[in-house]
């Protein structure tokens, strides 16, 4: 952010820079042209004013030649007239030469003339004007003015002269102005050029080398990033293959030792033992499924199925807990005309609803926890969209934590994980799952008076089907099993809850093994770890596959591993796999899928534990 | 007018073209700016013959109107004479050459005397100026109309100009003062006893005083003395001695005298210069030392009446009449002559607005 800031300054305080070289250097061309303008535009008007005073001066020295010739005759009243207005001209004229202002524009030349201390023109043309002003006077004798006229004839006519080099002054600086423009003309470009240059040097080059830097940096860092989120989700991935593995051997086993014969003492401790052990499967889980977000790998398997029920389902798992602190726990599902089947990532919701009741029921120690379901579909809507609504009579959520406890890691504050517990994944997850079912979540609380989730998400129509649903309860198998495991507790677990179906068991420790054994035991069925040293279970899959080939029947192998990515899933498929389990393998999803491959082997008889054979 | 009038020797704006063109030829004519009636036709037409070109000389009445000419700049004049005390306002504005030492040292065997009250008036004259002509400024008059109607004078005093009462007599047949405002008050200055050149606040009140006493009685201010005389609209003119010697020396008119009067009066002296921005270099030269040769300064002499200044050049003077000399500066009252200190700019406009008010009455 604070890079971004800088980078904006950089580029804002260069360009500013480089527009104000550029706007420097025009102003400045305008300016130089404009002063040649000027000087123009001055030698022009100089000269009119001093066209002015010889034309006057012209006009005077005639009308005193009449005067003076004949100073009482009718003409002479005429010559007065003349007289006069070039007088009043000529006035006008000097004043405005002789301001300093005008002064000062004349060409050097015009001005040594017309300051000069030796027959100044201007202080001549005064006298000038003097006398005019006698000549004109009709309160004068007659001689008076015949010598006023004559004086003034001559002292006009002598000045005429001088003007006139006044004059030439100025039009030789103005032709020198008119030649100077051109070269005005030539700088004001070259200021432009330089300007331009300068802003391209010093700005417009360093500013692309630093953006250019800057994306180059961007984007490496980038592929840093990419590469480091990559290798967290191997690293998590891995990790948790590890983790689960000798927790599938706990979980197995403990869930073997609790149908044993135990005292009440041992039973209870089974039974810490497996809910320890689902607590850790569960945050393995969580870190496993944010990690499958981050990575882009969540596993949306589109399915049919009942809204409803998943709900009431989800809220069963916790109502055990719910009822233990005395919270009613409840689903409500408002009137639909289209019923609640439909088609969505069911494990996906199912995830996110237990991970909202699951918290409900964490942080609420009275009250009740409401499930709402509500079909949202707008009438010309063309997608079906639900709202499933978690309220609960908790704790509720401070103000300030409401926008932060989607992050992960986050909990409202720090207090909560010391009394509650939990990794403050979970409404991360939420999150993430919700985006990925293109819904929203959102949350409304008050402090200390409970909080409500509400999850909005689109959903398709589903194919209405009549929903068989199958006990697992109790079955009996009389089947062939081999167990291919590299571990000795997979090993052990695996054939304890086989035995337990009734089933005969044999072992292979890698691929090798289980080939042989497969092609000389000839079993029913296979249960494959993956991941076994020597061969592993794909490739031992495939050679079994590859030695059957031309028989009727193909034994099913069902893979069994740790690896919960849905790519090791297409994987197994591809080498040949029928059936995949991840683990830790139950007693139930083992059953589950046996009765997938041998749908006849159900029985609706009671359990029996014992093998037939 | 220094110079004179006379039917068949005017040469105003004497223009001869030669047909040989030799030396100059290509080069356009020479231009010679000087006072009117000085320079002889023959002089004009020499130059032509020799040079294969011609010789244009314009001239001027009043030393003001050359002044201004030459102030202006660009005049085109190869040569002009103005009056020596005029060179430092001419120089102050730039419109001069100064001539190569060496050069005018080869021209100038200066009359010792003259020269150096030249130096002495004038000391930039030895660097942008050679001695021409020189003379005094006195009185001219029509003796027959003058004795008729003042018989008591002398005929040698300013007295028969400044005092009001001799004017006033006078009036009738005409007065006329030349235009030339610090001669006449110089004069008047002299005349008063006071110092010439003084440009004293109370010194010029006093010389204006004068003036304007017997200004109601003076007939014209102007440069064509000489004339009026001849033409009898004047019997008394102040007026240069050039200008007054003409009519009896050159044309027999006895009654026509010029006297130079002995409260002393003004030497003059017209110098030769370089106007800047003249056309071309070389002409100047070649004029220069044209118009220097003996010969030619003989007949400018003679002809303007005026005096040179190269000692050798008296034999070629020998026509001119040594009573004529005597009459331009008188032996006795060579002392009592003085020459005119230089005026600013500044000082020649004071004494010029105080002159045309004077002449109004104002």
């Amino acid at each position: 952010m604070s890079t971004l800031r800088i980078t904006r300054r950089y580029l804002r305080w260069r360009n500013g820079i480089a527009l104000s070289i550029v706007l420097a250097a025009a102003v400045t061309a305008m300016w130089v042209t404009m002063i040649g303008r000027d000087t123009v535009a001055t030698r022009n008007q100089n000269t009119a004013s001093v066209d002015t005073v010889l034309l006057s001066l012209s006009e005077l020295s005639m009308a005193f030649q009449e005067l003076r010739i004949s100073p009482s005759s009718q003409r002479a009243v005429n010559s007065r007239a003349h007289v006069r207005r070039a007088a009043h001209a000529a006035k006008e004229a000097a004043d405005t030469i002789s301001s300093e202002a005008t002064l000062k524009t004349f060409s050097p030349e015009g001005q040594g003339i017309l300051r000069r201390d030796a027959m100044n023109p201007m202080l001549e043309l005064e006298d000038v004007l003097f006398l005019a002003s006698v000549a004109v006077d009709p309160r004068r004798s007659q001689n008076d003015v015949t010598r006023a006229a004559g004086m003034a004839g001559d002292l006009a006519m002598r000045l005429l002269p001088i003007f006139n080099r006044i004059k030439q002054a100025e039009l030789a600086a103005a032709q020198e102005a008119a030649d100077k423009q051109v070269t005005y003309g030539i700088i004001a470009l070259f200021i432009t050029v330089l300007g331009i240059g300068l802003a391209t040097r010093f700005v417009h080059v360093p500013m692309e080398r630093f953006v250019i830097r800057a994306q180059s940096e961007i984007e490496r860092n980038r592929r840093k990033a990419e590469a480091a989120s990559e290798a967290k989700s191997m690293f998590l991935a891995t990790m948790s293959h590890e983790i689960r593995t000798p927790l599938n051997g706990v979980l197995g086993l403990a869930d073997v030792l609790k149908d044993t014969r135990l005292d009440s003492d041992q039973a209870r401790m089974v039974s810490m033992i497996q809910s320890s052990g689902q607590a850790l499967l569960q945050l393995i889980n969580d870190v496993l499924d944010l990690a499958k977000i981050e990575a882009g790998k969540i596993d949306l398997n589109l399915e049919d199925f009942d809204v409803h029920d998943l709900c009431q389902e989800t809220a069963e798992l916790f109502s055990g807990q719910a009822a233990k602190k005395g919270v009613t726990l409840t689903v409500h599902a408002a009137p639909t005309v289209e019923g609640w089947h439909v088609r969505s990532a069911p494990q996906a919701l199912r995830q996110v609803l237990a991970n909202l009741v699951g918290n409900a029921v964490k942080f609420t120690e009275q009250g009740a926890i409401e499930v709402h379901l509500e079909d949202i579909t707008t009438q010309n809507g063309e997608e079906r969209r639900l709202r499933i609504a978690v309220k609960d009579d908790g704790i509720g959520i401070a103000l300030s934590a409401l926008e932060r406890i989607f992050d992960q890691f986050e909990q409202a504050d720090s207090s909560t994980t010391t009394e509650f517990g939990g990794t403050g994944l979970g409404l991360s997850i939420v999150q993430r799952m919700s985006e990925a079912l293109e819904g929203q979540i959102h949350v409304e609380s008050t402090l200390g008076e409970g909080a409500e989730f509400v999850l909005e998400v689109p959903v398709g129509r589903a194919v209405p089907v009549v929903v068989e649903t199958k006990t697992t309860e109790v079955a009996s198998f009389d089947k062939r099993v081999l167990v291919a495991d590299d571990n000795r507790v997979n090993q052990l677990v695996a054939r304890k809850i086989v035995e337990s179906l009734g089933c005969e068991v044999a072992l292979a420790s890698n691929g090798h093994e289980a080939v042989d054994m497969a092609a000389k035991w000839s079993p029913d069925i296979v249960l494959m770890d993956v991941r076994m040293p020597l061969m592993d279970g794909l490739q031992a899959t495939r050679v079994i596959r590859a030695d059957q080939a031309g028989q009727d029947t193909s034994v099913p192998i069902v893979g069994l591993s740790a690896n919960a990515l849905a790519e090791h899933r297409e994987e197994a498929e591809q080498a040949g796999m029928s059936g995949y389990l991840q683990k830790p393998v139950t007693r139930a999803a083992l059953i589950t899928e046996l009765l997938r491959h041998f749908p006849d082997a159900t029985t609706d008889t009671r359990r029996n534990d014992t093998c037939a054979g | 007018m220094r110079g004179m009038i006379k039917g068949l020797m005017a040469t105003a704006t004497a223009v001869v073209g030669s047909l040989v063109a030799t030396a100059l030829a290509g080069e356009g004519n020479l231009w010679f700016y000087a006072w009117n009636n000085t320079i002889p036709l023959e002089v004009v037409q020499e130059f032509g013959e020799r040079h294969g070109t011609t010789l244009v000389v314009d001239t001027f009445m009043v030393a003001d109107e050359a002044e201004a000419r030459l102030a202006a700049g660009r005049s085109g004049y190869d040569l002009a004479v103005v009056p020596v005390e005029m060179l430092p306002r001419l120089v102050s504005i730039d419109a001069l050459h100064k001539f190569d030492p060496e050069e005018r040292a080869q021209l100038n065997g200066s009359h010792p005397r003259l020269m150096d009250r030249l130096s002495e008036a004038v000391p930039m004259a030895s660097d942008y100026a050679v001695p021409f002509l020189w003379g005094t400024t006195g009185v001219m008059v029509d003796i027959d109309d003058v004795l008729e109607r003042v018989p008591e004078t002398a005929l040698n005093s300013w007295d028969l100009v400044f005092n009001p009462e001799y004017a006033e007599a006078l009036s009738d047949c005409g007065i006329t003062i030349v235009d030339a405002v610090q001669e006449v008050v110089a004069v008047a200055l002299n005349y008063l006893g006071r110092d010439p050149n003084s440009m004293a606040e109370d010194d010029l009140d006093v010389a204006f005083d004068l003036l304007a006493r017997i200004m109601p009685y003076v007939r014209t201010i102007d440069g064509s003395q000489q004339e009026q005389v001849l033409q009898n609209e004047a019997c008394l003119a102040l007026t240069w001695s050039s200008d007054a010697l003409a009519p009896q020396s050159l044309l027999g008119r006895d009654e026509i005298r010029y006297f130079v009067p002995q409260e002393g009066t003004v030497l003059w002296a017209d110098v030769l210069v370089w106007p800047n921005e003249s056309g071309h270099f070389e002409h100047s030269h070649v004029l220069l030392k044209y118009l220097n040769e003996p010969g030619v300064l003989a007949k400018i002499s003679q002809f303007s009446l005026a005096l040179t200044d190269i000692p050798t050049t008296h034999e070629a003077m020998q026509s001119l009449d040594l009573d004529v000399l005597e009459q331009i500066a008188p032996k006795q009252r060579r002392e009592q002559l003085f020459m005119l200190t230089p005026r600013t700019g500044e000082e020649k406009r004071i004494l010029d607005r105080r002159w045309r008010r004077m002449q109004l009455g104002l």
